[in-house]
């Protein structure tokens, strides 16, 4: 089923595993080029950057031979739909042909143009027969479903994986709508159970030998897993759902039958995930419960107003300061399989880091108006005339 | 890591037994690093503090309290800058590492509780009168001078972007094109000077060898800008575009001749995307101001055009790959 020569795959990860190796100085740099040369691989994987630069330049190749045949074809507006349909579908299968001969004969692979052509192909097969037939949300959610556990199957790519995933849940979504009001209460069980059903899935699957080419989608699938489960069985989720699709709760300010629940999973499901991760020692489900406790702050927050958000954001600011200064401190010497040193395979990328604190930190001023270069009235030369 | 896979190479002996044995005992232990975690409550702790300080001050102006607060934020950054001091490792022309983990995130707390004293001065008391370039002046000194003494990349960025909005530019990522009104021409005139000013700051600091680690900020920041200034530049001064685009290549060329020495992809892919709209827009213009430009013949030429040129990048773009990778 896989596109790509499982046996080059399989080199790859030896040779990432070498990469670690060597990044935890366990072994030296000629032992690890020794060790790669016995697994060599063809594929054609460009740096990372060249890869976002051949996205898109593949996909303005796409967009812009796709517009000269609508130019040539669309022109004349009688049956402007159909024609549209047939030539989406037409580029929709011309672009999938063209990923299989770039993964087949030019060995392409995450090269940038294989994502482009795989991600166009299924949006315009897609396009196209939206055009044509009149699809509901049901068929839509079962057809992006189909295609995109081909394209991950097929193609091992981590983005169909999760598109597949959330997929399945709009399926049982659009399904158990249909069925009516026991359909609606049962709902955000349902999902949650689902959910949770699909992160076991990604667990135990990952074990098996024939999955090892899947490892990074079924590690993508599980955490959509333990996202489904916390966001089933948030709250605000349910209660905007219930008032966006069913009209639940008549008057603002209502609850929803069983509320009371929903509160328990919205505080208690980011706890257990964390605690959890710290018996398993699994850093996907640490991380996904810090993630989420976040969403705890936000949902209590919009129905109640229990501090001014200012003092709760200093509150806050202490006891996460607090927190990580105990356990840096705790942690400085490995306890119970725990460390908080830097893992030398996962070296800090101080320049990203300092991008980040540009953009998010404050305390940088506004840019007015009037404090421009060349408008003479800024103070910080001391050079123009209005003082 | 898999075990298997290294049992495999020392059975074969490419693997030497001090090594083999080295990772046995890295398998063994199976450490859980949480330091990115506890770096990024750490973070957010900062940030949040930091905020809600900043909020609270303005809350409560003309209560009795907000004395009390600005005083309490005065203290704080007294009180980091003074730990930054203390424990500090000595000046080095060269990257100093941090003495502990939390040392960064304390200059960073107290760099930012200083911006919110300023700004809060300024507001309630006018210190520093109608000259409000002055307000932002001297909080943008304060951060030039702690990146370069206790050695701070994030604080470095801070300053930058304080730099430029000091000037009336917002530049950093997600600002830079939100905004900025590119339809000024003050606004573009100050990006292309704040553009070359930071890509010579870069060169300085390549050249004179103090904190060399800083280079890639003031150049990434500076390339960003003076591409996304001189394209402006080149739609807003419609009359001598051509001019312009002649800048925008001389800028390519520079940063060409950059990236091969650095072998950098990212700023291979920058020059790439960035020359690529500014080409597209001349020929675009050519082709409009041309005969065929009453015809669908001019369209279909520029669809062709796209196509054609995004090719040939790709084609660049694979070469250069190959090329770096071999230098």
């Amino acid at each position: 089923m896989i596109a790509y020569k499982k046996e080059w795959l399989e080199h790859n990860d030896v040779v990432a595993q070498l990469e670690n190796a060597f990044a935890e100085n366990c072994i030296s740099n000629g032992e690890k080029q020794n060790a790669a040369a016995l697994y060599p691989t063809g594929f054609y994987t460009p740096n990372i950057f060249i890869r976002i630069g051949l996205i898109i330049l593949s996909i303005i190749i796409i967009g812009f031979s796709f517009g000269i045949f609508a130019l040539l074809f669309l022109f004349s507006a009688n049956e402007i739909d159909t024609k549209a349909a047939v030539l989406c579908i037409f580029f929709g299968i011309i672009c999938y042909a063209a990923l299989e001969w770039f993964v087949g004969t030019k060995k392409h692979y995450q090269s940038g143009v294989d994502d482009a052509l795989q991600w166009m192909a299924t949006g315009f097969i897609f396009a196209g027969l939206n055009l044509a037939l009149d699809i509901g949300p049901l068929t839509n959610s079962i057809l992006i479903f189909t295609m995109a556990t081909f394209c991950t199957l097929r193609f091992a790519d981590r983005l169909m994986a999760v598109i597949a995933a959330v997929a399945l849940l709009a399926i049982i979504f659009f399904s158990l709508e249909r069925m009516g009001n026991t359909g609606k209460n049962i709902l955000p069980f349902v999902l949650m159970i689902i959910s949770a059903l699909i992160y076991f899935f990604s667990k135990k699957t990952g074990k098996v030998p024939a999955a090892k080419y899947y490892q990074k989608c079924l590690s993508l699938i599980g955490i959509t897993g333990l996202l489904g489960v916390y966001f089933s069985g948030n709250y605000y989720v349910v209660r905007e759902a219930s008032i966006a699709f069913f009209n639940l709760p008549s008057r603002p300010g209502d609850s929803i039958p069983f509320g009371w629940l929903f509160w328990l999973f919205t505080i208690a499901i980011p706890f257990l995930y964390i605690f959890w991760g710290i018996l398993k020692k699994d850093v996907i489900l640490l991380r996904i419960g810090l993630l989420l406790l976040a969403a705890i702050v936000f949902t209590v927050r919009y129905y109640h107003q229990v501090l001014p958000v200012e003092t709760l954001m200093i509150i806050g600011g202490l006891l996460m300061m607090a927190i990580a200064y105990l356990l840096i401190n705790y942690l400085k010497y490995p306890k119970a399989g725990f460390t908080s040193e830097e893992k030398l395979s996962h070296p800090s990328s101080l320049n990203i880091e300092a991008l980040i604190i540009a953009e998010t930190l404050p305390g940088q001023p506004e840019t007015k108006a009037g404090t421009q270069f060349g408008g003479g009235n800024f103070g910080g030369g001391g050079a123009s005339g209005e003082y | 890591m898999d075990i298997c896979i290294f049992e495999k190479l020392h059975a074969q002996g490419i693997i030497t037994e001090a090594s083999f044995a080295k990772i046995k005992q890295q398998e063994s232990n199976n450490l859980l690093s949480v330091h990115w975690e506890l770096k990024t409550f750490l973070y957010l702790g900062v940030m949040l503090l930091t905020t809600g300080l900043g909020m609270i001050v303005y809350q409560n102006i003309d209560s009795i309290g907000h004395q009390v607060i600005l005083a309490s934020i005065a203290l704080l950054s007294a009180g980091s800058f003074y730990y930054c001091t203390k424990t500090k490792n000595a000046f080095s022309r060269q990257k100093a590492e941090a003495p502990n983990s939390f040392f960064d995130y304390i200059l960073l707390l107290g760099c930012l509780s200083f911006i919110t004293f300023i700004g809060y001065l300024q507001f309630q008391y006018n210190v520093f009168g109608t000259r409000y370039g002055l307000a932002s002046f001297i909080p943008m000194v304060v951060l030039f001078f702690s990146a370069y003494y206790f050695d701070h990349l994030g604080i470095l960025s801070m300053a930058i972007t304080n730099l430029a909005a000091w000037a009336g530019l917002a530049v950093t990522p997600t600002r830079i094109l939100a905004q900025n009104d590119f339809n000024s021409s003050s606004i573009i005139f100050t990006g292309l000077f704040i553009g070359v000013l930071l890509i010579l700051a870069a060169v300085a600091t390549q050249k004179t060898q103090i904190k060399k680690h800083f280079e890639f900020t003031y150049s990434n920041f500076g390339t960003n800008i003076l591409c996304i200034s001189c394209l402006a530049a080149m739609f807003h001064f419609e009359a001598i575009y051509l001019l312009w685009f002649l800048f925008l290549a001389g800028i390519c060329f520079f940063v060409y001749h950059k990236a091969r020495k650095e072998k950098s992809f990212y700023y291979i892919l920058l020059l790439t995307l960035y020359g690529y709209i500014g080409l597209g827009y001349v020929v675009i213009r050519l082709l409009f101001d041309s005969p065929f430009s009453n015809d669908m013949a001019g369209i279909y030429m520029a669809f062709f055009y796209f196509i054609a040129s995004a090719i040939g990048m790709i084609a660049f773009l694979i070469s250069m790959n190959k090329q770096i990778k071999a230098l």
